[in-house]
């Protein structure tokens, strides 16, 4: 009897955390360091110069970037910054999280870092869960 | 020389028009809906490029799939490690053309019912796509929306059983994208 009221106990706490793993929602980047760093011209670059393996050493990572800010717009109540390149129409798209309050204060020109996760390139080089440093 | 400066004149008149004739975006919004009796699972992306040729029809499409945002972190993996593979396909692309564009009054606000046609690529597969949609006109900028239904056997998209009852085997994907006068 004993040993099957320990089962019921470890079965209860395995389907709790079973939930909970389940239905955890995305991590925000902001919890997590980034694998490398490097600035936003750099990065463009590497992507005009060679897609695949430039998706082979960024796609997925956590990249810290520094570049300077060239334009800021508010889509779907998102913040997207861009960030200069040495191409005049593409840049490096960052996707600002919803709960980033740094980017309230961010103005063209400024020099700035910004951590997050490289989907790759379309047009320009797009980051996502982005959070400035 | 006084010919040089005429074709030059040429060739950039003809550049405007042909300038002038092409709408694009980079946020572009890709919505897709897999229902199923267990669970519903959306996943967003607004950062898809686009450009749209009002003359000719001809419509681009693209969108990086790890730019797709999942209310899971479970679901985002599976997504990318499993389905679509996104570290060997990391793009999805649809290249096609708006049947009879000329019927689109891109002058005139209005909403303008359209057919679409053309090849959308997936996880390595191309496929043929057929579907309906509407061009928005608003102010002289046209807003395109489309949806359409892929089965996910077509792309080589393999689910596996103990997950069959969550993931449908047909998934709705949901495209709009509001294009701007692109500028040379």
């Amino acid at each position: 009897m004993k040993y099957v009221k320990i089962l019921l106990v470890i079965a209860c706490l395995g389907s709790i955390t079973g939930f909970y793993l389940y239905n955890k929602p995305v991590k925000s980047t902001a919890a997590k360091s980034a694998d490398l760093g490097i600035r936003s011209e750099d990065l463009f670059n590497e992507f005009a110069k060679d897609e695949n393996k430039a998706n082979a050493k960024y796609l997925d990572k956590i990249i810290s970037i520094s570049g300077v800010v060239t334009n800021i717009a508010v889509e779907d109540g998102l913040n997207i910054v861009t960030l200069k390149t040495a191409s005049d129409m593409f840049g490096v798209i960052c996707k600002i999280e919803a709960d980033d309050v740094k980017v309230k204060t961010l103005k063209t020109g400024d020099e700035i870092k910004i951590k997050g996760v490289c989907t790759g390139m379309l047009m320009d080089v797009v980051m996502v869960r982005c959070v400035i440093e | 020389m006084k010919n040089i400066v005429v074709v030059v004149c040429l060739l950039l008149a003809a550049a405007t028009v042909n300038a002038q004739d092409k709408f694009f975006t980079r946020s572009g919004k890709v919505t897709f809906f897999s229902k199923s009796d267990m669970e519903n699972i959306e996943a967003v992306n607004t950062k898809g490029t686009s450009v749209l040729d009002t003359k000719t029809g001809q419509l681009e499409f693209a969108v990086l799939l790890k730019a797709f945002e999942f209310e899971k972190e479970l679901m985002m993996e599976h997504f990318n490690e499993n389905y679509v593979e996104s570290d060997k396909y990391p793009k999805s692309t649809f290249k096609g053309t708006v049947d009879d564009i000329s019927a689109v009054n891109f002058q005139k606000d209005g909403v303008y019912p359209i057919k679409l046609k053309g090849q959308f690529t997936l996880h390595g597969v191309t496929k043929e796509v057929l579907t309906d949609g509407t061009i928005e006109v608003k102010g002289g900028k046209p807003t395109g929306k489309a949806s359409f239904t892929i089965l996910l056997a077509d792309y080589n998209i393999v689910v596996p059983n103990v997950v069959k009852d969550n993931i449908s085997k047909s998934v709705k994907i949901d495209i709009i994208a509001a294009y701007e006068k692109m500028s040379l």
